[in-house]
């Protein structure tokens, strides 16, 4: 950061090259859309660049960038929202459901990644946040509440709501996945049968 | 399941509870990293709690090319933004400023119009308390503004729908201005 502050370009490089995996990692689980992701991560950049002498020492690097990605990221789903909620669904997405059991332990990564991408959109945009930053890129709850801004009782009460909408979620889009739910058992007792 | 020496020790339940209670980046990171490797493991653990499996997704890794994109794309957008202002997305802080100066501004281009008589009359020179109120209403503003850091953004004050409704008092005035498409 202090390199940046001496408008060192070659260190703005150096953290797009350290820092973009990771934001694209958040945005891209949030967004759902890689193309999306990637402007939000440019911009990131842009603005860690405009901003850079208002950053203090106190602060972490790491959430600050964070911080802002977050935001953008944020801002651009309510966007999105506002754009979808004008527009008339015209249909749902039909997806064949396998009849036979599976476990999602035995996914391979990018299948893992697609059902999330999929059932995602179940959670608010603070819900969405804080699951990626918490659970799946394994920020600590504290760094999850600096990066959003709030407090860490509220980051453990997004990431619980969380969990248990995404779970009812996989049990109503991906039964195959459920064992526990009514779905799952009907098959298992009908392939029994 | 039971040749796992990981779980023997740890035990679903505990790895689960390692998970939930912050373990710190280190110890999340060897439970993670167990998971990936370890179906016994991952298989008992994901059934304990499905979305379990979404923390064992590894961060895409990002290739030269892409990365040499990203960093011109940051050059190429930094420096049209440098060079033409207007470029830039508005600064939500400096769009509200902006609104409530020039809210302010009109406000007090009104009194002298509507409120000048009495002005004249009076023997206090109340253009310098409206200034002090400008000034302590602009302030107030800006204290508001710098408390939030996402403040609502106004796109143009330039309306013609809005109306002024003006109450002037003995001592007191108050202009009121109004416009109902005025989003904050």
């Amino acid at each position: 950061m202090k390199a940046l502050q001496r408008d060192d370009e070659g260190a703005l490089d150096e953290l797009i090259g350290r820092k973009s995996a990771g934001l694209m990692g958040v945005a891209t689980r949030m967004l759902g859309d890689p193309e999306e992701a990637r402007d939000i991560v440019q911009i990131t950049f842009v603005r860690v660049w405009e901003h850079r002498l208002e950053f203090r020492d106190r602060w972490s690097p790491n959430t600050w960038i964070y911080r802002i990605a977050t935001n953008l990221t944020i801002d651009h789903l309510r966007a999105r929202q506002r754009r979808d909620r004008a527009m008339v669904v015209a249909g749902s997405t039909l997806r064949a459901v396998d009849s036979e059991r599976k476990s999602l332990a035995d996914l391979q990564q990018r299948e893992v990644g697609e059902v999330l991408l999929k059932i995602v959109d179940c959670l608010s945009d603070r819900q969405r946040a804080v699951f990626v930053l918490r659970a799946v890129e394994g920020f600590d709850t504290k760094e999850v509440a600096k990066i959003l801004g709030c407090r860490v009782s509220t980051v453990r009460n997004h990431l619980f709501v969380a969990r248990r909408k995404l779970k009812r979620e996989l049990e109503v889009c991906f039964p195959e996945y459920a064992p526990g739910s009514a779905a799952g058992a009907a098959r298992e007792g009908g392939s029994d049968g | 399941m039971g040749s796992c020496q990981y779980m023997a020790e740890h035990g679903v339940q505990q790895l689960l509870a390692d998970r939930l209670s912050d373990p710190g980046r280190g110890r999340r990171q060897e439970l993670v990293e167990h998971l990936r490797a370890c179906p016994a493991c991952r298989q008992a653990a994901v059934e304990e709690d499905p979305t379990l499996v979404f923390s064992l997704l590894e961060p895409e890794p990002m290739g030269e090319e892409q990365l040499a994109e990203i960093q011109s794309s940051v050059r190429t957008l930094r420096r049209s933004r440098a060079i033409d202002p207007s470029d830039r997305p508005r600064s939500r802080v400096g769009g509200t400023t902006a609104m409530v100066a020039a809210s302010l501004m009109f406000v007090i281009s009104l009194l002298p119009l509507t409120g000048g008589r009495q002005l004249e009359e009076q023997s206090e020179p109340v253009g310098d308390s409206v200034t002090e109120q400008h000034s302590r209403a602009e302030h107030e503003w800006q204290r508001w503004i710098d408390d939030r850091t996402e403040p609502p953004m106004i796109e143009d004050l330039n309306r013609p729908d809005a109306r002024v409704y003006q109450l002037t008092e003995e001592d007191l005035a108050v202009v009121m201005i109004v416009d109902e498409t005025l989003d904050l």
